[in-house]
């Protein structure tokens, strides 16, 4: 669905050269719900806006349902987007809109005809569970709530791909939790293919079949959580991998080691 | 005393009303084109700047200059060096109309500034967000920027209005009348002390009334 190809950005400032992502090849399959950790500064969001090339690679290909979006027209691009949803982590809705108003844009941009919209949008937000609150301003609405605007919108144009930077890490985590239910079910009831950017690694295993380690703009590991065999050779693979074994023995580990 | 004065203000008082329909012309016609055309140029040095959705360094950097250059003029210079202009666009450079066409072009470019910054405050997140659902540039400038930006474009605009209001006042150096201009024909020029407070009296409650509208329009405008 998604294939990176030895993708590369570099950023130049006053203060030097930042390599955000060097050389990472990746595959996302259909239906995957795909984790890509790290701690903050390790590329992650920038790996993921070359998803939909809101970020350009300075080399490489980025490749979604098997076109080259680098090859694409700006027009061709615009409606490559359509199919390539986004969730942000500050939700990014129009705040002068109603809640419907922000679902509908996207079907506005597709140039759905407005009857197909209204029922498009009432349909998503259903799914969601926020139709009462269609005709309310984003900022009469808690962060949980946004963000489940956001996905609402996300989906309205049906879209073979959804892509989340840190979707849940300006919420707390029982609103957080609720967000990552709504993603698996978008991933299951509608066939999305999901790809999750985040440092909170429980997110990872609660909802996620494979996941990629990155650190300084590199992918260390990539590998498919239902795979008992994988022993994962990173630090937050093997953080990860604790899950059924014992953390609390790692942790106490580590602290011996710094006595 | 207190009769004298009313006998003289109301002795002035249809001058005066027409003074102001003078006023209203000039004001009237700038604020049409700092609309129409200011907030365009506000936009296209908002998405022509570095980093911006359309980078055009060079074009950017032209208007930007010109913009800063127009208002640099004192306002009366730049009437007088538009002399030549409005005589070419109108036929004459005199009247009221004739006086609205220096109030019009610094009504551009001081309404221009005032879209560029209420743009850039704009959330650039919303942008991103807009461009990652695959909408053009013009689709981005109509139902996301000029949207999220409406209260501080109509307050602006509100501040704009002012601005023209006192502009307008040197109108009477090309004939354009106005009510600034009276207020110094027989204010000034007459002595006649009582009419220039009234005609001041006037203006007060003429710009309390313009940003009291304004500022609530631009309040009723804000859901963010």
């Amino acid at each position: 669905m998604i294939e990176l190809d030895e993708v590369s950005k570099t950023y130049e400032s006053r203060e030097g050269r930042l390599d955000a992502v060097s050389r990472v090849s990746l595959r996302v399959e259909r239906g995957d719900i795909f984790g890509i950790v790290g701690f903050s500064g390790a590329g992650k969001s920038t790996l993921v806006r070359m998803m939909n090339l809101l970020e350009r690679p300075d080399s490489g290909t980025v490749r979604v349902q098997g076109r080259d979006l680098g090859a694409l027209s700006a027009a061709e691009l615009r409606q490559a987007r359509l199919s390539i949803a986004m969730i942000f982590q500050h939700f990014n809705l129009i705040n002068n809109k109603t809640v419907a108003a922000n679902v509908a844009f996207p079907l506005e941009i597709a140039g759905l005809p407005r009857a197909e919209r209204d029922a498009r949008v009432s349909e998503c937000l259903d799914i969601v569970g926020l139709s009462e609150k269609a005709h309310a301003y984003p900022a009469t609405l808690s962060g949980g709530q946004r963000q489940r605007v956001a996905i609402a919108r996300a989906i309205a144009n049906r879209p073979s791909v959804l892509l989340c930077d840190e979707p849940t890490s300006a919420l707390d985590p029982r609103t957080a939790q609720e967000i990552l239910n709504f993603l698996q079910k978008v991933n299951r009831t509608m066939g999305v293919t999901v790809v999750i950017v985040t440092h909170q690694m429980n997110i990872v295993n609660d909802i996620c079949d494979k996941v990629a380690v990155m650190e300084q703009g590199r992918v260390l590991e990539s590998y498919s959580l239902a795979d008992a065999d994988y022993e994962p050779t990173s630090e937050i693979g093997q953080l990860l991998s604790q899950r059924h074994a014992n953390v609390f023995k790692l942790v106490a580990q580590r602290e011996r080691a710094y006595a | 005393m207190l009769e004298t004065i009313i006998a003289d203000i109301a002795h002035r008082l249809p001058e005066l009303i027409v003074s102001l329909g003078e006023t209203f012309l000039m004001v009237g016609i700038a604020l049409a084109a700092a609309v129409l055309i200011g907030v365009p140029v506000g936009t296209t040095l908002y998405l022509t700047r570095k980093g911006g959705l359309v980078e055009r360094p060079r074009l950017f950097a032209a208007l930007d200059i010109l913009v800063n250059v127009v208002r640099s003029f004192p306002f009366m210079i730049l009437i007088v060096a538009l002399i030549p202009v409005t005589r070419f666009l109108l036929g004459t450079s005199l009247g009221t109309v004739a006086a609205s066409v220096p109030l019009s072009i610094v009504a551009i470019v001081y309404y221009g500034r005032l879209v560029e910054q209420s743009l850039l405050d704009v959330d650039r997140g919303v942008i991103t967000a807009a461009v990652s659902m695959g909408a053009s540039v013009l689709e981005i400038v109509f139902k996301v920027l000029l949207v999220e930006a409406r209260s501080g474009i109509v307050f602006g605009l509100t501040i704009a209005t002012v601005s023209f209001l006192s502009f307008s006042t040197l109108a009477g150096a090309v004939g354009g009348g106005g009510i600034g201009d009276f207020a110094i024909r027989y204010g000034y020029f007459r002595f006649e002390t009582d009419t220039m407070v009234f005609t001041i009296a006037v203006i007060v409650m003429l710009v309390q009334l313009i940003q009291f509208s304004g500022s609530r329009f631009a309040r009723a405008l804000d859901k963010r």
